[in-house]
């Protein structure tokens, strides 16, 4: 129960900091953080992070970035209900190959933004940095959070 | 609470709610324009977290203001001051051709004139840096803003309010795609429409027949229809005209006259419709203080008393 508790408030303050990431006006932190932070917590803590969730955030971030509700909900819910269909597979990757994954559905992100947010096709961020900076989050991720995840994967 | 939205497991009829859902909110939203509301929810429940994410670029503005040498602070206030004066002479005019314009309307049985309240409002965030194209600002539904206000910069129209949280509301600039703006030339009062290309300092002119009377250096004032813009303000300045043979309409390039990409401080304009003069004659106001001080115009007096309630703040 109490490891549990913790499990929920460490991916709600990551979120709530993904979110100020997000809302930060600058282009060194320009990176798609909550959809990595999504994906990260679907892969190590399905039981807490999902795909519910997941549309909630979307929703608040597509009120945050004034693209029409529902798109970001869309393309969250999906990016984490594949990576949970994929989960064993990727559990079995090397944490390189999983940035290449994370990598994937953050420009797979870019494309469907620009496909129901007609807007932002012209905004998106070179696909390129989309692409280097969500491998770069996902290592960091992995570095912050590696022992403690470790611990609880093995304790699950 | 063991977790959070156990939907964690990828039921799949879990999911094609979610997804319908999403699709639904995204029809609703995109298409019917139906969910503003719960955007304000929204944005009111984000506005903490968007106030925290503002603070760096505010303490940097501000401190960038502070670093400023007392040479080019002295320089500004020369400049500001000589401009001060010069707009004080031009609102001796300004007083009275209003007032004959009241009375040549009445006489007419014209509608009646439209007058302005404004509210100065700070930018939180600009979209300079990110793939948001709005500005968010520090005023919002509780202050009276409403979807589709005109918003102002000193130097002409900046563009409208989109969404509207409790306390904050988001802005597009003039110069977004999405953006369109009535405008008439100034000199001859040909009648266009300005879009956004998506860029700061260009924007396109359209609607213009080939025969139409226009220049480069020519000036595109709002013309007031729609009832959105109010009438007479700077748009943009004609920086370019194509000499394509194709089509009706002439192909125009303008010059924003707000400086669209730098912004602090914008102005909320609320029209409201007043009475017409009583008489055709009236007394001008008297001067609060005489010259070199004087005769604070209405809108700079209400932005400045804005301002102090900003400051308060």
């Amino acid at each position: 129960m109490h490891a549990n508790f913790l499990a929920v408030l460490v991916v709600l303050l990551s979120l709530t900091l993904g979110m100020l990431l997000e809302l930060f006006s600058t282009p060194m932190l320009d990176a798609p953080w909550l959809l990595v932070l999504l994906v990260f917590w679907s892969l190590y803590l399905p039981s807490v992070a999902g795909i519910g969730l997941a549309w909630i955030v979307g929703l608040f971030l597509d009120a945050a970035s004034a693209t029409p509700l529902g798109s970001h909900a869309l393309i969250f819910t999906l990016a984490s209900a594949l990576t949970l269909g994929a989960r064993r597979l990727l559990l079995t990757y090397s944490v390189v190959q999983q940035g290449l994954w994370v990598a994937f559905i953050a420009l797979s992100q870019q494309v469907a933004l620009a496909l129901v947010s007609p807007q932002e096709a012209n905004a998106v961020s070179s696909f390129a940095q989309v692409a280097l900076s969500s491998v770069l989050v996902w290592l960091a991720l992995h570095t912050l959070l590696h022992r403690w995840l470790r611990a609880r994967v093995s304790a699950d | 609470m063991t977790a959070l939205f156990r939907g964690a497991s990828t039921r799949p009829v879990w999911l094609a709610i979610l997804l319908l859902a999403a699709l639904g909110l995204y029809l609703a939203d995109a298409r019917l324009h139906l969910l503003e509301s719960a955007r304000t929810a929204l944005l009111t429940l984000l506005e903490p977290l968007q106030r925290i994410a503002s603070f760096p670029g505010q303490v940097w503005g501000d401190t960038r203001e502070s670093l400023r040498s007392r040479d080019s602070l002295e320089q500004e206030i020369e400049r500001l001051r000589a401009e001060n004066k010069l707009l004080q002479a031009q609102m001796q005019t300004f007083w009275s051709v209003e007032q004959e314009n009241k009375r040549l309307r009445t006489a007419l049985h014209a509608i009646a004139p439209l007058d302005m309240d404004v509210m100065l409002a700070q930018v939180l965030r600009d979209s300079a840096a990110t793939e948001n194209p709005t500005l968010l600002i520090n005023r919002g539904k509780n202050d009276g803003v409403y979807v589709g206000q005109a918003v102002l910069l000193g130097t002409g129209v900046f563009g409208q309010v989109v969404h509207l949280g409790a306390n904050t509301a988001e802005v597009l600039p003039l110069t977004d795609e999405q953006h369109s703006i009535p405008v008439r030339v100034a000199r001859s009062g040909q009648r266009g429409i300005v879009r956004g290309i998506g860029s700061a300092h260009e924007v396109s002119v359209h609607h213009l027949p080939k025969q139409a009377d226009v220049q480069v250096g020519d000036l595109l004032l709002t013309s007031g229809l729609g009832g959105r813009f109010p009438e007479g303000f700077p748009v943009a300045s004609v920086t370019h005209i194509g000499s394509g043979q194709s089509g009706a309409f002439v192909d125009v390039r303008a010059r924003p006259m707000a400086e669209i990409d730098d912004v602090r401080d914008v102005v909320l304009v609320w029209m409201r419709e007043t009475q017409p003069p009583p008489s055709s004659v009236q007394e001008p106001p008297p001067l609060a203080n005489p010259l070199p001080t004087d005769i604070p115009p209405p809108a700079a007096s209400a932005v400045s008393s804005a301002r102090k309630q900003a400051d308060a703040r």
